[in-house]
């Protein structure tokens, strides 16, 4: 239980990691576009061929951003046989085009959970849907509960490792019938969950005794700005993007 | 002899970055009968210690013999209630240990007798107890599964007074029916009256052993100062 990192995020100080998030959740999402609208071998080879000077420039060690897609490999190589073996006309293109989608896909999510902090990706996700305030979605108030949510995930894993030992020296166990795996299940979830709720009321008592308005403005103790660093990496990607483009409606094969 | 340690040594996430060496070269012996109080403050290896005595963690060197069944309390026991009812929760312990429902049925109730809770709360949800009953039906679950050493992280920790005196009453008469005791606190007032060994730890070592008198001289003061701690006051006890 111990060994699950949360978010996979690799310090360093990259370009990648310097980038603004609510930017990189962006390109993130413009990427799985760019890759949806390729089609043909020079398409895909541009979009992997940026997705591989990013991982060059990342700072992080090649082997953690392999082993993203350490499980996904064999789904991925199958589906691709298979469509290669039943696909009516250009088996081979679709095929391809299969696997390094979902290869890439899966890498850029790693190299966006492994450059920007949790932390991070709530406070750009919250920048990014600002917007979805306009027709009333609650995005602040929902951002919040991402935060606090991130927050408390190693607090619990702790908590529920605590709650496991205590009934371990019960004779709790994961092995043996299912029915006693079972038990030991409903020994470690009850408490956790009764402790999580105490500690959420605990929480809201506390966030409203330091007078929490739920429709106060707020402002943030980090205030993240948009630096040149993030002016570069934008028309960066606006280039590539555009080219991506260019090159599906401009087939040259 | 129900409990020694010969030279044990723990290391926490070893071959990681976070590497750290809970626990240097412990020796020490518990007597069947014993009363060991550990005392150290937090991150001096207590915790980790009484894991070692359950298996719960196996030391990295040296050898821990265990003469008996233990039973652990850590802290606030309350934590891990969980079934529906009292007498379930208390007769979970048990059943684990392979007794049928009738012999896990009257060990849970002797055990709740022991600790003192009536037959009114058999049936009761254990979220509806009180914070001390709660503690007192989790020292249950553990009793009911007769442990010849027992072991408990800070009993008394967030306790009042009176609860905290009658807590360690009840520790009193089972060690004297033969329970071992090794039990950890920082509360040195408390390991002054009722301990017959106790074991003081500063980062992991062994610093001080002996009986009350010989750790609580004033000799002592600079060691035990050292390790985060402090001379119990004279003449107190609870």
């Amino acid at each position: 239980m111990r060994d699950v990192t949360f978010g996979r995020y690799y310090p360093s100080r990259g370009p990648l990691h310097e980038t603004s998030a609510s930017l990189k959740l962006l390109f993130f999402a413009l990427y799985i576009v760019s890759i949806f609208i390729s089609k043909t071998y020079t398409g895909l080879a541009v979009c992997t061929a940026f997705l591989l000077i990013c991982i060059f420039i990342s700072r992080v060690p090649l082997g953690r951003v392999l082993r993203s897609f350490r499980s996904i490999i064999i789904i991925a190589l199958v589906s691709s046989v298979i469509v290669y073996l039943t696909h009516p006309q250009d088996g081979a293109l679709a095929a391809v085009v299969l696997f390094v989608r979902l290869i890439s896909a899966v890498c850029v999510s790693a190299l966006l959970t492994l450059t920007t902090t949790p932390s991070e990706i709530a406070d750009g996700l919250e920048k990014s849907l600002s917007f979805l305030r306009f027709i009333h979605v609650p995005v602040r108030d929902i951002a919040l509960s991402v935060s606090i949510t991130l927050h408390f995930v190693p607090v619990l894993q702790e908590e529920a490792e605590k709650i496991y030992c205590a009934q371990k020296a019960r004779g709790a166990s994961f092995s043996g019938s299912l029915s006693h795996k079972a038990s030991t299940v409903v020994a470690v979830l009850v408490p956790l969950f009764s402790s999580a709720f105490r500690r959420a009321g605990e929480l809201a008592d506390s966030m409203e005794s330091r007078c929490y308005d739920y429709a106060c403005e707020r402002t943030a103790f980090h205030e993240s700005r948009f630096t040149s660093y993030d002016v570069l990496a934008g028309l960066l990607f606006a280039a590539y993007f555009l080219f991506t483009i260019c090159v599906r409606l401009m087939p040259w094969q | 002899m129900a409990v020694r340690f010969s030279n044990v040594s723990y290391i926490y996430s070893r071959g990681t970055p976070f590497e750290k060496k809970a626990l240097s070269d412990i020796s020490f012996e518990a007597e069947k009968g014993d009363f060991v109080c550990i005392c150290g403050k937090t991150g001096s290896g207590k915790t980790t210690l009484i894991k070692l005595v359950n298996d719960l963690l196996r030391p990295f060197s040296g050898e821990v013999s265990l003469d008996g069944r233990s039973g652990l309390l850590f802290q606030f026991p309350e934590d891990q209630l969980f079934a529906p009812t009292v007498i379930e929760d208390v007769m979970y312990g048990p059943l684990n240990l392979g007794r049928n429902k009738d012999q896990a049925r009257e060990g849970a109730e002797k055990a709740l007798l022991c600790v003192g809770l009536g037959p009114e709360l058999y049936d009761r949800n254990p979220f509806t107890l009180s914070g001390g009953q709660k503690r007192l039906a989790a020292l249950a679950g553990v009793l009911a599964m007769k442990p010849s050493v027992l072991v408990l992280d800070e009993p008394t920790a967030g306790l009042d007074f009176r609860s905290s005196r009658s807590l360690m009453a009840l520790l009193h008469r089972l060690n004297t029916d033969g329970v071992t005791i090794i039990m950890v606190t920082h509360e040195m007032e408390l390991a002054q009256e009722h301990a017959k060994q106790i074991l003081v730890l500063d980062k992991g070592r062994l610093v001080l052993s002996g009986s009350a008198g010989d750790v609580f001289s004033q000799r002592n003061r600079t060691v035990i100062e050292k390790a985060g701690l402090e001379l119990p006051e004279p003449g107190s006890s609870l």
